[in-house]
């Protein structure tokens, strides 16, 4: 069975590693100096702790309750 | 530990026996204006949230929200990066031998153009603007002998200073 959510979720990710992974690989490949170097260790550690955040508080979520009580309300705002 | 370190400034395609005199890029109110540009969507967040934290089902959505808000932060930082980079690959490079100009437009969309010093023939700079006069920054145009008969390079910082540089350079060949 094709489980949908998990490729769309996989998708997403490899995405963003990419992206991320031609970030830092240029401006350490192909940066002239110091400066671009500095800022791929900047621009890693930041994308880093903001992925551990973002993946913090997905697992926080209580997905199947929360999208329950949401549409609760929709449903009470539409009678 | 060495990117902490003082750099040669060196560059792809140099010989052996080049040296890097220059490496310049457009003025950092280029980059600037485009970080403020995403700086406004940084607020975003804050601004619905004063305006849906006060409404009686807001509890319910709460850690959305803010798993919503961090996804947010995560693709403007990616995005201002991006910005970053494609300023700090765009160079003008001035060595012993020649002037490079590094063009990236995009991860795969890479273009070199070079002008070897004893081909110059003529550099003029253009300061236009008020801005551009109080921030030291305008257009430096390379008239050449070669097969590529002009460069220009806008929106570069000290344009004079520049000019002198390449000047002196062609000087010491």
């Amino acid at each position: 069975m094709i489980n949908t959510p998990l490729i769309i979720f996989s998708i997403i990710i490899g995405a963003y590693l990419w992206y991320t992974f031609s970030i830092v690989y240029h401006l350490i490949r192909f940066g002239v100096g110091r400066e671009p170097k500095v800022l791929a260790l900047i621009f890693f550690i930041g994308s880093f702790g903001l992925f551990v955040i973002s993946l913090v508080l997905y697992s926080n979520i209580d997905w199947k309750e929360t999208l329950q009580q949401l549409f609760n309300q929709i449903s009470f705002f539409g009678k | 530990m060495s990117i902490f370190t003082p750099s040669s400034n060196s560059f792809r395609k140099q010989d052996p026996e080049e040296k890097t005199i220059l490496v310049t890029r457009k003025h950092r109110i280029i980059l600037f204006s485009k970080m403020s540009f995403l700086g406004l969507f940084l607020l975003l967040p804050f601004v619905i949230y004063s305006l849906i934290s006060s409404l009686n089902w807001y509890p319910i959505i709460s850690l959305l929200f803010w798993f919503f808000v961090s996804i947010w932060f995560l693709v403007l930082w990616n995005l201002a990066f991006y910005s970053i980079m494609l300023y700090f690959l765009n160079t003008v490079i001035v060595t012993s031998q020649r002037v490079i100009e590094n063009r990236q437009e995009g991860f795969f969309n890479y273009r070199a153009n070079e002008m070897e010093l004893t081909k110059i023939q003529d550099i003029s700079i253009k300061i236009l603007g008020s801005l551009a006069t109080f921030l030291d920054f305008g257009d430096i145009e390379i008239q050449s002998a070669g097969a590529k008969a002009k460069f220009y390079f806008d929106t570069v910082p000290h344009p004079e200073k520049i000019r002198e540089i390449i000047n002196e350079a062609r000087k010491n060949i």
